[in-house]
């Protein structure tokens, strides 16, 4: 899926060039590299004339208006096409066919002039274009033209009343410019919609927030017992009494912890508020963000699986995560990019599964359990770190530290034995013809529901203690990025994940390439 | 499945027998350097770096052979299969249809025993790669030849 160079551009289309504002960010960027510039070299050895000087400003404002004048862009029926570059030329053909999605950003300053950022995906990770800036008008006219790569008698989008069937069918001749569409796209009500509460709600129970509130928690206990042991000289000096002391230490340390979990939870309120997702009969449409707003539209075909996130404080709170993995491996990572519900209610995975994937086989009862012996090998893991409680606890309490010792080995033990029986009810998987659901996770649980059309590889494993046991891991990747596309279910019998693998490979051997990227 | 040519097996055998003698030198070095800067270090001299270089030759013996019996391989019509491992198995399924590129490598030891190792890649970033070390050009070439054409039938 790697871009192809341009070397076929036809002449007949119509080449667009970015929008006018773009050359007044370009040239509000070059100002700022010549004043860093000065302010490197010196406001007072500048003399006007000077031909570094010169060369200085002149430079960056040069490039910056060359820049503007040598980026153009135009839609065929066959591709995208980007030329960019006065020195370096750059000439970039994007197959239709091979778009993962389009995605929009705008600032705070584009927003002010009714322009965005259009970012157009493939699979490959540096084969994206980026068009810096467009007007809104032909953003929506870009997206339009560019998820529309089937020929009209295959594209599934109904044709009356359907912003896909206002749009003009792709030409037969892929060298003849498409024209844009004639009506303005039909708004849809938004599938999912959370208010700012909501998400509030749920962006408290996140790592990035639960792990500075409990680092400061700790904080705060390390500080009581250092000053209920004497150490008052933690505080600063000009502080009246040792009382006030203590209380000035452990405020600080609360102020701290509560302005980092403070500060997370506003970014991420920022990243995700207004959070709307919109299905349309063949894609998805996602628009996020506060103050930088991104827009992403996301063929249903392209999803690779989809991902619901719910750790032990959600699902107390009621509340999960539901992802979608998609081949586009440099998607703008923005908070919400990769959402379908950034704060959605237990079970409402299962409407987005059925929009995003077109079907939904499987659910979280048909889940069958992987080998009651995971349990056994669970415990065995977690015992290999008694010894280590053991001696952290003895060594430093002394001799007298034996009974504190003993009894932080027998809390391991019966917190190992608590987590190797949930990891077991946790642990679950089901296959159907088309689908595969996994579940797992303790603290941080997850569920994933892989389409076997999309699986690229699959592999077993077995440790030397599974092996023993009779037992082994299987993983499945498909094309998302990084340890997300993988999908791993570990400790099944070994005959049950042999025969697994061959059902799954053998149904991903059926599926040509061309279908599941 | 097919196992690994035999000669991959001389050749990390060789490898293990270099890595003793590394050992051994290694360690007989700092000895002697020891030694002669140090008064009344203990023991015969050289006993420990010989213990140590013959171990590990030993040892790497040993695990070159079980290691080489533990590789398989195997193309049928629909997939690429491979099994390998030693302390923890591993079998590794690429539908064929799924190969996105296969890439080819070898060192000078390699080009001397005409030996070449294969990668085969499937799309995705975290998608786990397939790499089997030192087939014989004949093998990699049939390889190539039969990836390249997508699956049968």
């Amino acid at each position: 899926m790697a871009p192809s160079a341009d070397t076929t551009a036809p002449a007949a289309v119509a080449w667009s060039r970015p929008h006018p504002l773009t050359l007044v960010v370009e040239l509000g960027s070059a100002v700022r590299q010549v004043v860093v510039a000065l302010a490197v070299v010196g406001f007072e050895v500048v003399e006007l004339g000077s031909l570094i000087e010169l060369a200085l400003v002149v430079g960056p404002l040069g490039g910056a208006i060359a820049r503007w004048f040598t980026t153009r862009y135009a839609v065929d029926g066959d591709a995208l096409h980007f030329h960019h570059g006065l020195i370096w030329r750059r000439r970039q053909a994007l197959p239709r066919a091979n778009i993962q999605n389009v995605s929009t950003t705008a600032g705070l300053v584009a927003r002010l002039g009714s322009v965005v950022e259009l970012h157009v995906s493939d699979a490959s990770s540096n084969g994206d274009i980026t068009l810096r800036f467009v007007s809104l008008h032909d953003a929506e006219r870009l997206t339009a033209l560019l998820r529309r790569s089937v020929p009209a008698g295959d594209d599934p989008a109904p044709a009356g009343g359907d912003p896909a069937g206002a749009e003009p069918a792709a030409s037969p001749d892929p060298t003849e410019p498409v024209a844009p569409p004639s009506s303005a796209p039909v708004r849809r009500p938004p599938l999912v919609g959370p208010g700012l509460g909501r998400l509030a709600r749920a962006e408290l129970t996140t790592a990035a927030v639960l792990v500075p509130g409990l680092a400061g928690l700790v904080a705060v206990l390390v500080c009581s017992a250092a000053l209920a042991a004497g150490a008052a000289d933690l505080a600063p000096d000009g502080v009246p009494t040792d009382g006030w002391r203590r209380w000035l230490v452990l405020g600080a340390v609360v102020a701290v912890a509560a302005g980092a979990a403070a500060a997370n939870l506003i970014r991420r309120l920022v990243a995700l508020g207004g959070y709307q997702l919109t299905a349309e009969p063949d894609r998805l449409r996602i628009q996020v963000g506060l103050l930088t707003e991104a827009r992403i539209t996301v063929r249903r075909e392209r999803i690779q699986q989809l991902k619901v996130e719910r750790n032990l404080v959600q699902r107390a709170w009621g509340v999960e995560r539901v992802l979608f993995e998609t081949a586009d491996l440099d998607l703008p990572s923005s908070a919400g990019t990769r959402y379908l519900d950034p704060a959605g209610r237990p079970g409402g995975w299962r409407r987005l599964a059925l929009e995003a994937m077109g079907r939904l086989d499987l659910d979280e009862p048909d889940l069958q359990p992987v080998s009651r012996l995971t349990r056994r090998r669970t415990m065995a893991r977690l015992a290999l770190g008694t010894p280590l409680t053991l001696l952290a606890l003895v060594v430093p309490g002394g001799p007298s530290g034996f009974a504190v010792a003993a009894a932080g080995a027998i809390g391991w033990l019966l917190a190992g034995w608590w987590y190797s029986n949930r990891r077991y009810r946790e642990l679950g998987w089901a296959l159907s013809a088309d689908q595969l659901l996994v579940r797992s996770g303790v603290f941080a649980g997850q569920l994933c529901l892989v389409d076997l059309d999309k699986v690229q590889s699959a592999r077993l494993s077995a440790s030397l203690f599974q092996r023993r046991l009779g037992l082994t891991s299987f993983l499945v990747a498909t094309a998302g990025r990084g340890f997300a596309g993988l999908v791993e279910l570990p400790d099944l019998p070994r005959a049950e994940a042999e025969a697994l693998l061959a059902r799954v490979a053998g149904r991903a051997a059926l599926t040509p390439i061309a279908d599941t990227l | 499945m097919q196992p690994l040519p035999p000669s991959v097996r001389y050749l990390w055998r060789a490898l293990a027998l270099a890595a003793g003698v590394v050992t051994l030198v290694g360690l007989g070095a700092v000895e002697v350097v020891a030694r002669r800067r140090l008064d009344g270090v203990p023991g015969p001299i050289l006993v420990a770096p010989v213990v140590a270089g013959v171990a590990v030759g030993t040892m790497g013996w040993g695990l070159a052979t079980v290691r080489h019996r533990s590789w398989r391989f195997e193309l049928t019509e629909a997939w690429f299969q491979a099994r390998w491992g030693v302390v923890t198995h591993h079998c590794a399924t690429v539908p064929r249809n799924r190969v996105q590129t296969l890439t080819t490598h070898n060192g000078p030891l390699d080009r001397i025993l005409g030996l070449t190792s294969v990668t085969i890649h499937t799309a995705g970033a975290g998608a786990p790669n397939v790499s089997i070390p030192h087939l014989d050009d004949a093998t990699v070439d049939w390889l190539r030849g039969e990836l390249a054409h997508g699956p049968l039938g």
